[in-house]
């Protein structure tokens, strides 16, 4: 029998949100110091998501290298050629389900490349995902460790897919192996975390109690939890790591106390339902909090796995999952290469926001790394091979854009992101199944 | 929160009374002398830093609230590598009666019977049990409960397609969903056995989900509760439109997904995953015949008939139902055949004569026991739990067989009120 376990109510906020303090943030004002600190140039990581898998045919550049042709689906990213790869060719195979579950499992391993435990249980378990793992050294620099968004909600308890968690279907941010980061999905309730807080001048004076007061409060529950962790057998002792961590990271946020805000963000936005807007209003969040340098790594997610959307705006009367378990049928491509070709559209005005943020040594867009896939390849056949991957940026120069590379022997995904974590300025030695960097990048 | 002014018995004192009603509120539990006089500290580092009692004993709650004493239902043993089961004491008995059936607190009355160590005297548990289900907070075992076990929440993302299923509004969702909330309501209120889910001659509609289901319209949009006709077509949990729509791709019925949300959800006999590789749509669009016809190959083809035989003749059981739940006797071109031989060999025609051969199932009592032990546990079930779920599922059916009756039980169980530690992995942390 397990230990002990967390109540109902915050199982259904999500296990990730063990730590929503609202009292103290209100508390906190808005900082960002990473220049003034004389810290790196910033480097930062997006992974965007797509779900159903891509249908290939229509994706995948017909030429390899620098002087390849874009293809039919990847037109909307023409403006910014020079500037992005095409990865073909990578996997990730310990997303492959115990069963059916491709699009949970593949989900949950999408930024882990550790294989999803099968359960709708509370027993979930996971890897740590490649954003967190950059967020635990990048968040040193910025008020917030990490953002995560998506367009999608709905609850991280009970089976989503074939007896997988929804944890695993609508999460790709794992802070460690039992703790999802449940994704803000409303742009409003974004731009209320990230600016909501900026409130009057304090003196410094003012600032050093609060700092006091709250450090106060971090050592008394730091000590309870100490107090408690002898009490505990092994399970529940991970389950207190991970409070503990949380408590540090409130506290490093409560040691970067600040300065005012350096950046002017402009005016919230609304919540718009529809569903082009509202990609539109994530994207636009994201590129504030960069602007702002508010984080630097972030996760979108637009759709949760498997998702059967219905793009009644392209035409389609069908949901995406549907037409995904295409069966060969050349409809079905024409509706696929349409949802794919929109999802790239988006990518693009993500690409565009970036690269209009100028930065002493380029643009945004030219300091980030952006990781673009799906939980599958093809939505038939379920394959977790020859992903279809888009790798924007170049972290600073770090990485050579402009070409299509196509690897063989599967090569994994877990390679990329150690490429894309030492690229950031985060040293990686191993990750996920990986042992060591991808070649040709 | 007000419970003394701090001007006429001092501050200290005050303080002392306020932190020790809170903490008993917050953590589900009384607070030592120790702990106290730690959240007293904060007071003192209020006055010293020129802030008043307020800042003092804002700070002192925000701790209590931030302390894992109040985020996690602490539970711990005497010796936490022990795996011989030990009663809990009777706060945490306390709190895992309060979560299960209020998914909330423990109230002062069960504090104050745990004060007293009585809350775990049998008959003191049961009458505590009686009091909670009649108070309003039990609704969060209906929507709780319910909507994870039937998947009533699921309802909140059935999407079909707009096209063919022009009207299928988030109004018409929220009723559909409280259709079976209600009728789930009634059966956890009143003294019916779990077993006439299958079949009861009774449900609760509004004007819209009456239009929905081609019946007589009941006069108000407020859900009313209706008695069936035999000739509605209506009558059982099956013939509800949540699970007739949650079972249900965008654009078609799936009997499969019907035969298996039957057999998961209602007789826990879930079949395993189909073999890797296997093609699992149907093409609706070029292949012709009926459904029925389309899913043959499911038992032509071997490594798929094994399962597929007990899935697809219980889905096509309800073939008379679309993908959003009204009744109809045509699929398209097709005459609906809903009839069915399941592997045993009985036949049954239709939903009515399939739902009375699943209320005399031997394994409904057990499936329902299980799903209900698993979530006043908050925690899924284990092969070591196998003997406490038949035990369960016999008390069950020899008490009458109804939810109140099931309640008792698990509140009586082993597993319900002992818990036990974990033994070291080997080469495991420490």
């Amino acid at each position: 029998m397990k230990k002990w376990e967390i109540s109902r109510r915050t199982l259904l906020r999500g296990a990730g949100a063990v730590m929503a303090l609202p009292l103290l943030e209100q508390m906190l004002p808005s900082i960002s110091r990473a220049q003034a600190m004389g810290a790196p140039p910033p480097r930062r990581i997006v992974a965007f998501y797509v779900p159903c898998g891509i249908h290939m045919a229509d994706f995948t550049p017909s030429s390899t290298g620098s002087s390849y042709t874009l293809s039919k689906t990847l037109t909307p990213l023409g403006p910014y050629k020079a500037k992005f790869n095409v990865l073909t060719g990578l996997a990730n195979l310990p997303a492959r389900p115990d069963g059916p579950g491709d699009h949970a499992s593949g989900t949950g391993a999408f930024l882990t490349n550790a294989h999803p435990f099968k359960t709708e249980g509370t027993d979930i378990r996971n890897g740590i995902s490649m954003d967190q793992v950059a967020a635990n050294q990048l968040r040193a620099y910025t008020r917030f460790p990490s953002l995560e968004l998506g367009t999608d909600g709905g609850g991280t308890t009970g089976n989503c897919d074939s007896g997988y968690s929804c944890a695993y279907a609508r999460n790709i941010s794992w802070t460690g192996p039992q703790t999802p980061m449940p994704k803000e999905t409303n742009p409003a309730l974004v731009f209320d975390r990230l600016f909501g807080a900026e409130s009057g001048i304090d003196t410094a004076a003012q600032i050093a109690k609060r700092k006091k007061y709250k450090q106060s409060i971090i050592d008394f529950v730091r000590e309870d939890a100490q107090a408690l962790d002898k009490k505990l057998g092994a399970t529940d002792r991970k389950k207190m790591d991970e409070y503990l961590t949380s408590v540090r990271e409130l506290e490093l946020r409560i040691q970067a106390i600040d300065e005012g805000p350096q950046c002017t963000p402009g005016n919230a936005p609304g919540a718009p339902t529809d569903i082009r807007e509202k990609t539109r209003a994530m994207l636009d969040m994201l590129a504030l909090a960069f602007q702002c340098d508010q984080t630097r790594v972030a996760t979108f997610m637009l759709g949760n796995a498997g998702s059967n959307r219905v793009y009644d705006f392209l035409g389609l009367t069908d949901g995406h999952h549907t037409y995904s378990h295409h069966q060969n049928d050349p409809a079905n491509f024409a509706a696929l290469q349409k949802i794919d070709q929109w999802e790239i559209e988006q990518l693009a005005y993500l690409f565009g926001k970036l690269d209009a943020i100028k930065e002493p040594d380029g643009t945004a867009l030219d300091n980030s790394l952006i990781f673009f896939s799906s939980e599958i390849e093809d939505g038939n056949a379920h394959r977790h091979t020859n992903l279809p991957i888009i790798l924007g940026g170049s972290a600073g120069g770090a990485i050579a854009t402009g070409r299509h590379v196509k690897y063989t022997n599967n090569p994994s995904v877990g390679q990329l992101f150690i490429s894309m974590l030492n690229a950031v300025g985060v040293p990686t030695q191993a990750f996920g199944e990986a042992t060591s960097p991808l070649p040709n990048l | 929160m007000r419970v003394c002014d701090p001007a006429e018995i001092g501050e200290a004192a005050c303080a002392r009374q306020i932190l020790t009603r809170f903490t008993r509120r917050a953590w589900r539990r009384p607070a030592t002398d120790a702990e106290i006089d730690r959240l007293m500290s904060f007071l003192t580092l209020a006055h010293d830093s020129g802030d008043g009692f307020d800042v003092g004993m804002k700070l002192a709650l925000e701790a209590v609230l931030l302390s894992p004493h109040f985020i996690y239902r602490v539970e711990t043993d005497p010796d936490p590598q022990s795996e011989t089961p030990h009663r809990l004491n009777d706060y945490e008995l306390a709190s895992r009666l309060s979560y299960f059936l209020w998914s909330s607190m423990p109230d002062d009355e069960l504090l104050d019977l745990a004060d007293q160590d009585a809350l775990h005297d049998p008959a003191t548990l049961a009458a505590q049990v009686d009091r909670m289900l009649a108070d309003p907070k039990a609704q969060a075992l209906v929507d709780n409960f319910a909507g994870q076990w039937l998947a009533t929440r699921a309802v909140e993302t059935v999407e079909p397609n707009k096209t063919l299923f022009p009207g299928f509004e988030d109004a018409l969702k929220t009723d559909i969903q409280a259709e079976t909330n209600l009728f789930f309501k009634e059966f956890l209120e009143t003294e019916r056995p779990v077993r006439d889910m299958l079949d009861a001659n009774f449900t609760y509609l509004s004007d819209r989900l009456a239009a929905h289901y081609g019946l007589p319209q009941v006069g108000s949009q407020t859900m009313t509760r209706v008695t069936l006709d035999p000739s509605s077509h209506r009558g059982g949990l099956l013939r509800q439109a949540s699970f007739l729509a949650i079972t249900s791709h965008p654009n078609r019925t799936s009997p499969v997904k019907r035969g298996k949300w039957v057999l998961e959800k209602l007789l826990c006999k879930e079949p395993p995953p189909p073999p890797p590789g296997v093609n699992n749509t149907v093409n609706t669009d070029v292949l012709t015949g009926t459904l029925r016809e389309k899913l043959e190959e499911h038992r032509s083809n071997p490594s798929c008939a094994g399962c597929h035989a007990l899935m697809d003749p219980i889905g096509f059981g309800f073939e008379n139902y679309d993908a959003v739940g009204r009744y109809r006797t045509m699929d398209g071109d097709y005459p609906v055949d809903a009839t069915g031989t399941l592997p045993d060999g009985e036949t049954f025609s239709g939903p009515g004569e399939l739902a009375q051969i699943l209320k005399s199932d031997p394994h409904l009592s057990a499936c329902v026991a299980k799903n209900m032990l698993v979530y006043a546990l908050g925690r899924g079930d284990s092969p070591k739990d196998l003997c406490a779920i038949q035990k369960i599922a016999a008390d069950f059916d020899a008490r009458g067989g109804t939810f109140r009756d099931l309640i008792h039980v698990i509140t009586e169980s082993e597993p319900f009120t002992q818990r036990r530690g974990e033994a070291l992995a080997i080469g495991g942390n420490p």
